[in-house]
């Protein structure tokens, strides 16, 4: 793999210290976090409880190929989790809404998008936020390239009959 | 503008708009700090106060592997069951109080089952047993569980039965407008669960294991906070300033409220639970966070501390605690008698008390159920100029294929070594089964692409020929065979990438070199 020189800079071969890691990542990571997750506060909350871990591990981690893509699964998946525990307490009258900062400019994209299956809506991020590679994006969330492909080709498809009548 | 533009654009315009307030990086250096030492505190302190025999592996050992179901032994004959053990596990195995009892661990890895002392401990995951976001014990040795990725062809939130022996899940009812299914117990041969839908109501359904009698038990409720259901008896937590309990029969009727569920208090927190005449729930008791034990009948209450911030599930007077990446399990009396540490970086756990037995039901797990192949009734075809051997070859790959004799049709892959998968060593029937259940059914497939004209390459025979010519008229050859949107993405992307689709190769002297897809 080589080091993604995209537009966005996400460093994820560094093998420098976690302060370089973290100060260059964070921001991209609770970005794809938020856009995967529809919800910026859970996804900040999100991404730093997934840096706290990768400085937990840093000596591990630190040997990843793609670091960024480690600290975006714990951080997805931590949500997940949150999100389900939070199925078990008490709820509010009010269902969680959209972060307004989280409206696209294009509503019937918003909404095809984010009403995507999770997994569909991780790999269209990674793969067209983050421009990831397939292979990149499939290490991130630990699935092979050709389930990759697949998500991507099956969202795509989605999203064609949706915004455009076809597939 | 493509699609993919519009989708890169806006992903990019909106994420600009994002801003995450600083960071700073020390922070999240100190609390991994602490972390560590009170992990490693945790782990010494268990280990001296419990006495016990930490059994460490990258792979928990089977004592008592697994069987697969009778029919998928007939069917599948060799295959091996799809039981793996994802990354670290570790169970400490301490006395034995419930020999009877044991633990499964619902999480995005899938299920992982353990008993007491950890001998007979394994986990599954398998398509359709992974990303498990909820599970309830059908009282009979099975399950009825949700997935947090619902495979297709299924409806995503989809309420599943995994019947006692079953190595495949049926679907019992799919979340109406997209709302949210929590099962919530097996009673009298009807799973209740509770739907929250999209506006934020929640109501209490029911529906028989054989998806008959679907029926809605308590209609939409506010501030439902958590629901148990046992014996006839329906227990409903309700939030708000003034919450307590409501008590139904599981036909819906209300039921009169006794003194100790009617107290207006600041609502219940938390979840709660029935079993064997208690009503359990957790309370601050003294500051202290405790699982509350409550006569049903006499409404006579006792408390036994937890673990600050832990869930808590309760069930046959025993309980089921997890914080973190930890499960504990004990009675009440407090107790602990397992304990797992996640295996899993990241991942979220829910743990709760099947009530299963292995002995009586060895084959819970994830065999690989029927076979998802189609059988298309269609003639050989008769290509020419072909060797000898190689039309031998291309018949018999031709007649297991539309037969779905996928044991015949292994037997040949691994006789001849022929690549059939990039992920990994697995066994030619699982790469297929798992295929198909993902709407790739391989076998019909390889009929209609053996119905095309092959190519001939480095002494390989190549059907579709396309894979090695990547020629106009080729490409032609499959817009019949493949999908409109399949082919339309292959063919886009024909002079960058070429054919990667399922492909058959023979060589000249008759071996099946690949039956294989993708890159």
């Amino acid at each position: 793999m080589a080091v993604d020189t995209g537009e966005i800079p996400v460093v994820r071969f560094a093998t420098g210290s976690f302060e370089a890691f973290y100060e260059t990542n964070r921001q991209h990571i609770f970005r794809a976090l938020a856009l995967t997750l529809g919800n910026s506060d859970l996804a900040a909350d999100s991404v730093d409880e997934a840096m706290v871990r990768a400085y937990q591990r840093w000596r591990t981690v630190s040997t990843y190929d793609n670091q960024a893509g480690w600290v975006y699964r714990v951080g997805l998946n931590w949500a997940r989790s949150r999100l389900r525990k939070r199925k078990r307490e008490i709820l509010s009258d009010q269902p969680p809404e959209l972060s307004t900062e989280l409206t696209f400019s294009d509503p019937d994209l918003e909404r095809t998008v984010m009403a995507l299956p999770l997994e569909a809506r991780s790999v269209v991020v990674l793969r067209f936020y983050l421009d990831w590679s397939t292979d990149d994006v499939a290490d991130a969330l630990g699935i092979r390239p050709g389930t990759v492909k697949s998500r991507l080709h099956r969202a795509m498809n989605e999203l064609r009959v949706q915004l455009e009548g076809n597939p | 503008m493509s699609l993919e533009k519009r989708i890169r654009d806006e992903l990019h315009d909106t994420a600009e708009r994002l801003a995450l307030d600083p960071g700073e990086y020390r922070r999240a250096m100190e609390r991994g700090a602490t972390r560590r030492r009170q992990r490693l505190a945790m782990i010494v302190t268990g280990a001296l106060a419990l006495g016990v025999v930490v059994v460490a592996a990258n792979a928990i050992e089977l004592a008592s592997p697994v069987e697969p179901a009778s029919d998928v032994a007939t069917t599948l004959g060799p295959v091996p069951p799809v039981t793996s053990a994802p990354g670290s596990v570790e169970t400490t195995a301490v006395p034995v109080m419930m020999a009877d009892e044991i633990v499964a661990v619902a999480s995005i890895d899938g299920l992982g089952v353990y008993s007491p002392g950890g001998e007979t401990a394994f986990l599954t995951s398998d398509p359709y047993h992974q990303s498990i976001s909820w599970a309830i014990s059908d009282g009979e040795g099975g399950l009825v569980f949700t997935h947090e990725v619902t495979p297709l062809p299924w409806v995503q939130g989809t309420l599943m039965w995994l019947g006692a022996g079953a190595s495949m899940p049926s679907p019992l009812v799919a979340p109406e407008g997209g709302g949210v299914i929590t099962p919530l117990e097996v009673d009298q041969g009807s799973v209740f669960y509770r739907l929250d839908d999209l506006a934020g109501s929640s109501s209490i359904r029911a529906i028989g294991l054989d998806g008959s009698d679907s029926r809605v038990v308590v209609g939409p409720t506010p501030m439902l906070g958590s629901a148990a259901v046992s014996e006839g008896l329906l227990v409903l937590s309700l939030g708000g300033d003034c919450g307590g309990y409501a008590l139904y029969d599981t036909a819906g009727t209300a039921l009169p409220t006794p003194d100790w569920a009617s107290e207006c208090g600041p609502g219940v927190q938390n979840d709660i639970a029935l079993a064997d005449g208690y009503l359990f729930t957790l309370s601050d008791i003294d500051s202290q966070r405790q699982l509350v034990r409550i006569d049903l009948e006499t409404g006579e209450q006792a408390s036994t501390p937890i673990i600050e911030g832990w869930q808590v599930e309760a069930e046959a007077a025993s309980r089921v605690a997890y914080g973190g990446n930890i499960i504990r399990v004990g009675d009440f009396s407090g107790d602990e008698f397992v304990e797992t540490e996640s295996y899993s970086e990241g991942h979220g756990t829910f743990a709760f008390l099947p009530s299963i037995h292995l002995a009586a039901n060895p084959r819970l797990g994830s065999g690989m159920g029927e076979l998802p192949c189609t059988v298309l009734d269609v003639p050989n075809p008769e290509p020419t100029g072909l060797p000898a051997p190689v039309e031998e070859k291309f018949q018999q790959v031709f007649t297991l294929a539309k037969t779905c004799d996928l044991e015949a049709l292994a037997e040949v892959v691994r006789e001849d070594g022929a690549a059939f998968t990039y992920g990994g060593d697995e066994h030619p029937v699982q790469t297929w089964v798992r295929n198909a259940r993902f709407g790739f059914d391989i076998m019909p497939m390889t009929v209609r692409i053996l119905n095309t004209p092959p190519a001939l390459v480095d002494g390989i025979y190549a059907w579709p020929g396309v894979f090695v010519t990547n020629s106009e008229e080729d490409w032609q050859q499959l817009s019949g065979i493949l999908s409109a949107a399949e082919f339309d993405l292959m063919y886009k992307q024909r002079d960058d990438i070429g054919y990667l689709g399922l492909r058959v190769g023979i060589t000249e002297d008759g071996r099946l070199s690949y039956l294989i897809s993708g890159d």
